[in-house]
């Protein structure tokens, strides 16, 4: 017998294989009620799939899905009461958006009438309610992406599914996009998948974030929590921007604790005990080192790269050895820096990882 | 359409001497001898008989023949040529070759694998061997005694129909619906490619049937092919003359179309006067039916996609 999960949207060791590649490996999720969830991976991790297994475009190879306490693993699309928007809105061409919008009301067999209502309605929310009667190709790409939400939310599913959909905007858009996509979902409070390859569009939108790498979901956490308490190498390289640095080395057991040895400096570890000498990684976040311009001061000896001025910030790109190490600072002068400095970490901020790339230190 | 501004990088001069050869050949070609068949259309121009040797200007009686009314439609004239024609454009192209390659991209369009390799190869094989050989495979394939058809049929306990003999029309409208359905099935099959797959999972998701999703989303969308399809399949259609090869028009010209007709009175008869007459007909259809092919190519970048 299965049991029925608690959660809205429930995930149970879903598989998907595409002949012997296996897209989806064992993925469970299980998302409150009108959450924002989002799907965090590189290109080719399987979120898309995934996305596409809880919508029924795809059937899973092994696992079940749950909407709301009933099992849709065998339902077809339609019958999940979920809507999509895809990456490329797939608004019909040769409709206005008012046609594309009322769609979905029009195949439900709902009166003329009152999905006319319902179409100003929604389009007079996502502020489109004055070029309705345009077609998508006479508006803009902004536009288009909100006669598609429109389009989505005009029957309102039980759930909302996106499939990158604001990777057509360009970068002012989509900043736009993503607090109007967060407001809105807030206000229906329509629990939300959100499949992204950005980290900075899931940090800024998703309550929730599922972190996938090669088929597996790794981690799943706040925003925050992902950020502060990555459970291996590959979230921590993943989230931050830019990302943590982690520089290879080996740690080796010293009386009451570890030493960590890298490229050219070593750093002393307390409360990290180790069996023997074992290659490892250390961790740290660009927003949280320090330069010394001073070569006796310690630290991590790096070799500068670039240094590009972003406004309020500086981001300084450095070398230690062949690895890329970037440290960003609060200043909103050109700091005058010498050719070899010291990076510097406050030892509580720092990670470590084993050679499997697990994490081993978080900061306290 | 506005006019372009061009920077000239050639001589004039230059530039026709680059146009002339390719000039040359179509004037010798197809401007020449269109000409020259209008010209003769007029004439009583043949190879044999009195008006072999000393043609002379008849003005317009080789076409006031063709459309002479009060025999036109017996066997054997224009008029009938006309009719067959017409309905077997309407039977092989419009309601046969244009349909089914529509119904077999749609029924093939995401499916990969044998049968859909098969089906295609068939298909396409069809239409690129030769017409004699697949003229004379038809021959076999319905002849009354000993054709595979009748022998298919007898398993059902029908008995021998004389398809040439008794359907001479209804044959070769098959026989062409087999011959050339591949190039709408190909064109068709490419159009539905074009269409982004998330057209048709958005469609699944909002849960349109079947007829919905066809009607309302992949029907308008490749309603340009469809203009093509039918224009171009018509135009070959009307031109076609391998059925020739089957029926040789007969029996008593009853599945004689306007091509046949315009072979046999020039090139069997031997009266190029006559013959040119037809000929100067069947060109003004293919050009009015390519003048509206044109017209609608030109306006079909309708959604700006």
């Amino acid at each position: 017998m299965t049991i029925v999960p608690q959660s809205f949207l429930s995930l149970q060791d879903l598989t998907k294989a595409f002949g012997k590649v296996i897209a989806v490996d064992k993925v469970s999720l299980h998302i409150e009620k009108g959450k924002f969830f989002a799907l965090l991976g590189p290109s080719g991790c399987g979120k898309t799939t995934t996305l596409r297994l809880v919508a029924g475009l795809e059937k899973p190879s092994s696992g079940r899905i749950f909407i709301d306490g009933r099992d849709v693993t065998a339902l077809p699309p339609q019958k999940r009461d979920v809507a999509m928007v895809f990456q490329d809105y797939a608004l019909y061409p040769h409709m206005t958006l008012r046609q594309n919008i009322g769609y979905p009301l029009k195949v439900r067999g709902f009166p003329k009438k009152s999905i006319a209502t319902r179409v100003e309605e929604v389009a007079e929310h996502l502020m489109i309610a004055d070029i309705l009667d345009r077609l998508p190709s006479q508006v803009s790409g902004g536009q288009q992406q909100r006669a598609a939400v429109a389009r989505a939310i005009v029957h309102a599913p039980k759930i909302f599914l996106f499939d990158e959909p604001l990777s057509n905007l360009d970068a002012k858009l989509r900043l736009e996009a993503r607090a109007f996509l967060k407001h809105l979902q807030k206000e229906l409070g329509i629990t939300t998948v959100y499949v992204t390859h950005d980290q900075a569009e899931a940090m800024a939108m998703a309550d929730e974030i599922g972190v996938m790498f090669a088929g597996r979901v790794v981690q799943v956490g706040s925003p925050l929590e992902l950020y502060r308490y990555p459970k291996n190498r590959d979230v921590a390289a993943f989230i931050g921007n830019p990302p943590m640095n982690i520089l290879p080395g080996r740690l080796e057991p010293k009386a009451g604790g570890s030493q960590f040895s890298g490229e050219g400096y070593t750093l002393f570890f307390e409360s990290i005990h180790v069996l023997e000498d074992t290659r490892a990684y250390l961790g740290f976040r660009p927003e949280q080192a320090q330069l010394m311009c001073d070569l006796k001061d310690s630290g991590i000896p790096a070799q500068l790269y670039a240094v590009q001025p972003l406004g309020s910030e500086v981001l300084i790109t450095l070398l230690v050895g062949t690895e890329t190490v970037y440290v960003k600072l609060y200043s909103e002068s050109l700091p005058a820096l010498p050719d070899l400095v010291r990076v510097k970490v406050d030892p509580s901020r720092l990670y470590l990882f084993d050679s499997t790339g697990a994490c081993i230190k978080v900061p306290k | 359409m506005k006019r372009r501004d061009y920077v000239s990088i050639l001589p004039r001069s230059v530039a026709f001497a680059f146009l002339a050869p390719a000039v040359l050949f179509l004037a010798t070609f197809l401007i020449f001898p269109v000409i020259w068949v209008l010209v003769i259309s007029f004439t009583n121009t043949a190879l044999t008989g009195p008006a072999g040797t000393s043609p002379s200007f008849v003005g317009v009686s080789n076409f006031s023949q063709l459309f002479n009314f009060a025999r036109w439609m017996r066997l054997g004239e224009f008029g009938n040529a006309l009719v067959n024609t017409v309905i077997f454009v309407l039977g092989s192209a419009l309601l046969g070759q244009v349909p089914l390659g529509l119904a077999i991209a749609m029924l093939f369009h995401k499916r990969r694998g044998l049968s859909r390799e098969l089906v295609f190869s068939l298909a396409t094989m069809a239409w690129i061997l030769p017409g004699v050989a697949v003229a004379f495979a038809w021959i076999a394939f319905l002849d009354k005694d000993f054709g595979n058809l009748n022998a298919i049929l007898s398993v059902f306990g029908i008995s021998k129909i004389d398809w040439y003999f008794d359907f001479p029309l209804y044959s070769i409208i098959l026989f062409n619906v087999w011959r050339g359905t591949a190039f709408s099935m190909l064109l068709f099959s490419a159009a539905l490619g074009n269409i982004p797959p998330s057209f048709w999972e958005t469609a699944d998701v909002i849960g349109a049937s079947a007829w919905q999703r066809f009607r309302d989303i992949i029907f308008p969308l490749i309603r340009p092919n469809l203009f093509t399809a039918l224009i171009l399949v018509t135009l070959w259609t009307f031109n076609v003359f391998t059925p020739y090869l089957i029926t040789g028009g007969g029996p008593l010209y009853r599945s004689e179309t306007v091509s046949m007709y315009t072979y046999r009175i020039a090139f069997k008869f031997l009266e190029f006067g006559r013959g040119a007459a037809v000929a100067v007909i069947m060109m003004s259809i293919n050009f009015i039916l390519a003048t509206i092919y044109l017209s609608l190519q030109r306006r079909r970048s309708l959604y700006g996609r």
